[in-house]
């Protein structure tokens, strides 16, 4: 083992390591969404059918005109419009996407990668490569659905709302607080978290759209060669920092910014006539709106005081709600910890795949050809332990009263339209107390 | 048999002390490069000076000091880990000089010019993976720096007193258990170097790979450092032996042991700054109401320290070889040379 034996391993695994490869790895790609593809397979095709294999590459080929590519994102900013700008900025999609890189100043670049992309994956599927061992796992940005915010359900989330969420993070889970970073760096995270929605999103529309449309080509071939043939495509960005920022260079060739905005609004356009009237209209207003949708607060009564005389009365009429009108008892339980007799109830992103014709949610043989397309296997959702006094989406009477109110989106948590504004206060009331019960030894 | 050119050869070693020296010097600075290495990629640093062997522009060396350590953070750490690199690198030729001059032994010169040239490939894979910005030199150059630091350690060893003097021992090893002592120490070598190399993989892992690959990475790490805390329980349960006795090899396992269970614990504990708490215990307030902070002191610390005591556990591995394999072979000889 001594002598010139050791030296002659030493040399040799570092000869293994050196042949392994010195190469530069090839960039990432936005992976095709395969499970919503099989999904619209088994609803339109009987068994052993597939659809024309022509819109794996057109479909592709459609997203990177309209969003480019994770080196080099995209978004269809047409030259007339304020709109698209005002939900994405491209100086926020400069600094979030591509690879980790930071400057001699501090400013860093490939923000998404450095510190999201691990967990929610490049395109925003919520299959990163360490999404499997995380409880739960983390969110797929493609269904447009997003837990924690201040908006009804199907309405995005604010931008204040997604700021929130980054800011603190998610308690209990692994989604971090990032209160570290800048404040230009979380809002070059958040656009980007909406470029990745509203283009999983959009890819979903396409794959939709394919049944309908009979084996003919999405666009005429004239729009993809007017895209294709001024930039090839799959080009690594030879300056990242460019002293232009309208003007990066290619492979040594000039992007011309204005000319892929108007081509990807023209491909927007086409595709948008396509579906059926304004998709891209309606998927952008949507994003737009903002603060115009966030549920309004009403002032809690007088009775939520805990000093308020009638206090105990107000909790009390709570627990009767959470008992009975309220429904809240099926899932949470009658003590509240979380176990309630409603059991196996899946979230929207794992039933968006399970409810498919041939899934059976209790017989994991008929999950492979899912799992293979990329799915997480399916996990039953835990409703609260309420008890515990820890809230995910923040612990303010406020926050609470709006997840009453509006359910959480994507969850079997529904909104509470049977409540009237103080019957919600109510229930807030004997929700916030819960903790306080439990550290008196109460187990009624 | 010890012949008389044999002692000859090692009076001369031992007159010359200085190979040894700068043995050890070279190995305690490259425990604070893999450490500061660690933080590179804890912290992202390592694109944050995009050339590479200069600085900005500037001649590594030269780089103002002002803007190195009153600059971003990153930036201090990747260009503070080529600076140490570059000590490291010196001191590897200072040492291939020492032992020119002062070593007798041919194989111990030889070894030395591999030291050197380990230390050259791997600050070239920093290079080349900062010039081709690729995950796959990253993991390569990862687990380079544990081997370097392992055979570093060795040449210490293979240098120092205990090792010359060895055959003259009288409590020397000999006998079943430490028969076993020396291959588990061998096989523990292989398998604390093979835990490195999953944990380089686990580090950088390719954003687009599945979730099942780093399923089967964070599996087989497990499984690995439960490998190794049975293995490095029972070398010490075999030490704990009547027939081992002297030769520093108890104490070097005691240590391994702690630093085994250590590294146990900051394993658990780099899960949980990174991922939160399983959810076993999301009945627990206190784990419900855990948030990780992205780059936190706690984080980059206790991620970077797993990585740094992962390499500690194989120098150690790698002494703790040497010591049973010169004292076994050494008490084999003295065994010998008595039948005769």
């Amino acid at each position: 083992m001594t002598r010139s034996t050791l030296s002659a391993i030493y040399l040799g695994i570092a000869g293994i390591l050196m042949a392994s490869g010195c190469q530069k790895s090839p960039p990432p790609e936005f992976g095709f969404d395969r499970v919503e593809w099989l999904k619209q397979e088994k609803l339109h095709l009987g068994d052993g059918e597939e659809f024309s294999e022509d819109y794996l590459e057109e479909i592709p080929s459609i997203m990177e005109a309209m969003f480019g590519t994770p080196e080099h994102a995209w978004f269809p900013f047409p030259k007339d419009r304020q709109i698209e700008s005002d939900i994405v900025s491209p100086a926020s999609l400069r600094m979030a996407a591509g690879a980790v890189a930071s400057r001699e100043q501090g400013e860093h670049q490939g923000l998404y990668r450095e510190h999201c992309a691990e967990c929610h994956g490049i395109s925003g599927d919520g299959a990163g490569p360490t999404a499997g061992l995380l409880y739960p796992y983390p969110r797929d940005f493609r269904l447009g659905k997003f837990k924690f915010k201040s908006t009804p359900q199907r309405h995005p989330p604010t931008t204040a709302d997604l700021r929130r969420t980054l800011m603190i993070g998610v308690p209990g889970t692994a989604m971090p607080s990032f209160s570290r970073l800048s404040q230009e760096e979380i809002d070059a995270l958040i656009d980007y978290v909406k470029y990745l929605s509203i283009r999983g999103n959009f890819e979903k529309y396409l794959i939709w759209e394919v049944p309908a449309i009979d084996d003919e080509p999405f666009l005429d071939e004239n729009h993809l060669q007017q895209w294709i043939e001024p930039v090839p495509r799959q080009q690594e960005i030879v300056s990242l920092f460019s002293a232009e920022p309208d003007l990066e260079i290619e492979n040594g060739l000039a992007v011309d910014y204005e000319k892929r905005a108007k081509v990807a609004a023209d491909v927007g356009n086409q595709i948008a006539r396509l579906i059926g009237g304004q998709f891209w209209e309606f998927v952008v207003k949507r994003w737009a709106a903002d603060d115009a949708n966030v549920t309004e607060v009403p002032a809690a009564p007088s009775q939520f005081e805990s000093t308020n005389s009638q206090y105990k009365e107000f909790v009390q009429r709570g627990h009767q709600l959470f008992l009975s009108k309220g429904g809240c008892v099926q899932c949470h339980g009658k003590d509240a910890r979380g176990v309630g007799e409603v059991e196996n109830n899946y979230d929207d992103w794992t039933n968006n795949w399970l409810t498919s014709p041939g899934v059976d949610p209790n017989d994991q043989s008929t999950h492979r050809e899912f799992k293979s397309a990329g799915a997480l296997t399916p996990r039953v959702v835990s409703p609260r332990n309420l008890r515990l006094g820890v809230y995910r989406g923040g612990g303010e009477p406020e926050q609470i009263y709006r997840r009453i109110a509006n359910g959480i989106e994507g969850t079997p948590m529904p909104a509470g339209t049977a409540l009237s504004n103080d019957e919600i206060w109510a229930l807030v009331a004997y929700v916030m107390s819960l903790p306080e019960i439990q550290g008196a030894g109460a187990n009624e | 048999m010890i012949t008389a050119a044999d002692r000859e050869n090692k009076t001369t070693a031992l007159l010359c002390r200085w190979p040894h020296r700068i043995a050890v010097l070279l190995t305690v600075a490259v425990f604070p490069l893999i450490w500061l290495g660690g933080m590179v990629t804890t912290t992202d640093a390592g694109m944050a000076v995009p050339d590479w062997p200069n600085t900005y522009g500037y001649n590594m060396f030269l780089y103002p000091m002002e803007s190195w350590l009153f600059g971003p953070f990153d930036l201090m750490v990747e260009h503070g880990h080529r600076l140490l690199a570059s000590i490291v690198g010196l001191i590897a030729i200072g040492l291939v000089a020492v032992s020119f001059k002062c070593e007798s032994r041919r194989w111990v010169k030889i070894f030395s010019i591999v030291l050197l040239v380990l230390v050259i490939f791997q600050g070239a894979l920093g290079g080349a993976r900062v010039l081709l910005d690729a995950r796959l030199v990253a993991k390569i150059h990862g687990c380079v720096g544990p081997l370097f630091f392992s055979a570093a350690t060795a040449f210490c060893v293979v240098t120092s007193r205990w090792w010359l003097v060895c055959n003259r021992q009288e409590n020397a090893l000999a006998g079943r258990a430490t028969a076993w002592m020396s291959k588990i120490a061998v096989a523990m070598l292989i398998v604390s170097f093979g835990q490195l190399v999953i944990g380089a993989f686990m580090r950088h892992v390719s954003i687009d790979s599945p979730p099942s690959v780093y399923i089967l990475l964070v599996a087989m790490h497990v499984i690995t450092a439960s490998l190794i805390l049975v293995g490095t329980l029972v070398q010490w349960c075999l030490s704990r032996t009547s027939e081992v006795r002297g030769s520093g090899v108890r104490a070097s396992v005691n240590f391994l042991l702690l630093l085994v269970f250590a590294q146990i614990g900051l394993g658990i504990a780099t899960w949980v700054v990174k991922f939160s708490w399983p959810a076993w215990f999301e009945s627990q307030n206190f784990t419900a109401s855990y948030v990780v902070a992205e780059k936190s002191l706690w984080q980059v610390n206790l991620v970077t320290a797993h990585v740094a005591v992962g390499s500690l556990i194989l120098a150690f591995w790698t002494v703790q070889m040497l010591r049973c394999q010169r004292s076994y072979q050494s008490a084999a000889r003295i065994t010998l040379s008595t039948d005769t």
